[in-house]
């Protein structure tokens, strides 16, 4: 039996992670503030409702076998893994002792550096967000600011579209999903234009103010911009602590190919906040809901003492209201795309399939899948 | 036996596991949310369509 087991992080990575440690009777425990969640929550029915898809309840905690602390761990010794956690609810820090330890903190979201836009714009990253969001685009035909035209930001404009709010997406760079592939770009505009959503690139913002039950937002480079809600989906930054991202700017945690933190004992780590060696592709990240879940589910595996690698190929999927995106592999990893019997396969230097893209084609998963399943893996040990 | 399988739409989160295993039983819609394409089907297909959501957002009809 494996010695009891503290996660850090209660969104999907931590949650799987705690349910499948719970299921084998693990002693487990999890932190984070609140109930746990996707972040940003991705339910296409989020918004429109204004109903937050919980992970969990605390009936279903329980039921589970997870004991769940609301709360954020604000000091740490990874070296003893001893962690000190400050309750949501103001009470007094805890100190807690981890046999074994597992971080799961994702990413930070962070309000854009701009005068204003932290007290006058809505953030979708986080439960609390989510519903602040909700009562602010409850009455039809707001005006609505979308600011960052990254995956998160372009789904949340084209679901506000279709909800019938005037929406304008606006981002620094001169096309919404700009580290995406072309089509991937284009086929977002074209949807964009669709829903009448305004697409503002190369925008540059200056501030945000309030003018009675207007947001005003001034730009350098688009004249006033005036909205009844701003809403940011702009950047994340390092949720690690310090002893991870000593410079305050790291992103991730190197793990091993069974998720154990590099340097540490008795430690390990899962979701967007790792770069892990691939058997396809070395060390790679994959900041995205199924390697959340599946890395999550991983880490358990690996704490309850399996050495199997974490071997999930990257996928991806994505509702720009009615176009939907789904790729499987990486994208970087990519030297040519080819249009292949309706599928984009993209090619590396070597001529093996690395990535595979396919547009309102849900159905092509399995066979994308098993298009790239079918290439060979690395040689053993030639990669970190 | 025949049963009928149901989606939590606000659980739903469009992964498309689903699809992957059975197009021919349910499909994405233009909101991003599965759907089904036929009322019923035999109790082990629908057990292994609701095994593939990653959320739990598929269910046989009780």
């Amino acid at each position: 039996m494996s010695q009891p087991v503290i996660i850090v992080g209660n969104g999907v990575s931590g949650f799987a992670c705690a349910a499948r440690l719970a299921e084998n009777e693990v002693d487990v425990t999890m932190i984070g503030p609140g109930l746990p969640h996707d972040r940003p929550p991705l339910s296409k029915r989020a918004i429109r409702t204004g109903r937050v898809p919980y992970l969990a309840d605390g009936d279903k905690l329980a039921a589970a076998g997870i004991r769940h602390i609301d709360g954020r761990v604000t000091d740490t010794d990874l070296d003893t893994r001893r962690l000190t956690v400050t309750p949501t609810d103001g009470g007094e820090p805890l100190e807690l002792d981890a046999p074994q330890l597992v971080w799961a903190t994702g990413f930070a979201y962070p309000f854009p550096p701009v005068p204003g836009i932290d007290t006058l714009a809505h953030q979708n990253a986080t439960a609390d967000g989510l519903l602040a969001l909700c009562a602010g685009v409850a009455e039809p035909g707001r005006r609505v600011i979308v600011i960052g035209a990254g995956l998160i930001g372009t789904e949340t404009a084209a679901t506000l579209a279709v909800m019938g709010h005037q929406v304008t997406l606006v981002d620094m760079v001169d096309r919404p999903l700009a580290r995406f592939q072309p089509s991937v770009t284009d086929a977002a505009l074209a949807t964009l234009d669709a829903l009448e959503v305004t697409f503002l690139g190369d925008c540059r913002i200056d501030r945000a103010t309030r003018d009675g039950d207007t947001v005003v937002v001034q730009t350098s480079t688009h004249g006033t911009l005036v909205a009844d809600v701003v809403v940011t989906a702009a950047g994340f930054r390092t949720s690690l602590p310090a002893a991870l991202a000593p410079d305050g700017r790291a992103l991730m945690i190197p793990v091993d190919e069974a998720l154990r933190v590099l340097g540490y004992d008795n430690l390990w780590a899962c979701g967007d906040c790792i770069t892990f060696p691939h058997p396809r592709f070395g060390r790679i990240s994959i900041p995205h809901w199924d390697h959340a879940l599946h890395s999550g589910r991983h880490a358990a595996d690996s704490v309850m003492g399996s050495n199997e690698p974490y071997a999930r190929d990257p996928y991806y999927f994505s509702d720009i209201g009615p176009l939907r995106i789904q790729q499987v592999g990486l994208a970087s990893a990519v030297a040519e795309w080819r249009d292949e019997d309706g599928l984009s396969v993209g090619r590396d230097d070597d001529g093996r399939v690395a990535a595979v893209l396919f547009l309102n084609a849900p159905a092509r998963l399995a066979e994308a899948r098993a298009l790239l399943a079918s290439q060979p893996l690395l040689p053993k040990g030639t990669h970190p | 036996m025949s049963v009928r399988v149901i989606v939590d739409v606000d659980s739903c989160i469009g992964s498309g596991e689903c699809v992957a295993i059975d197009a021919a039983a349910i499909e994405i819609d233009d909101t991003g949310c599965a759907r089904m394409l036929i009322d019923e089907m035999d109790e082990d297909r629908a057990q292994r369509l609701c095994r593939s959501c990653p959320v739990g957002a598929l269910s046989i009809e009780v």
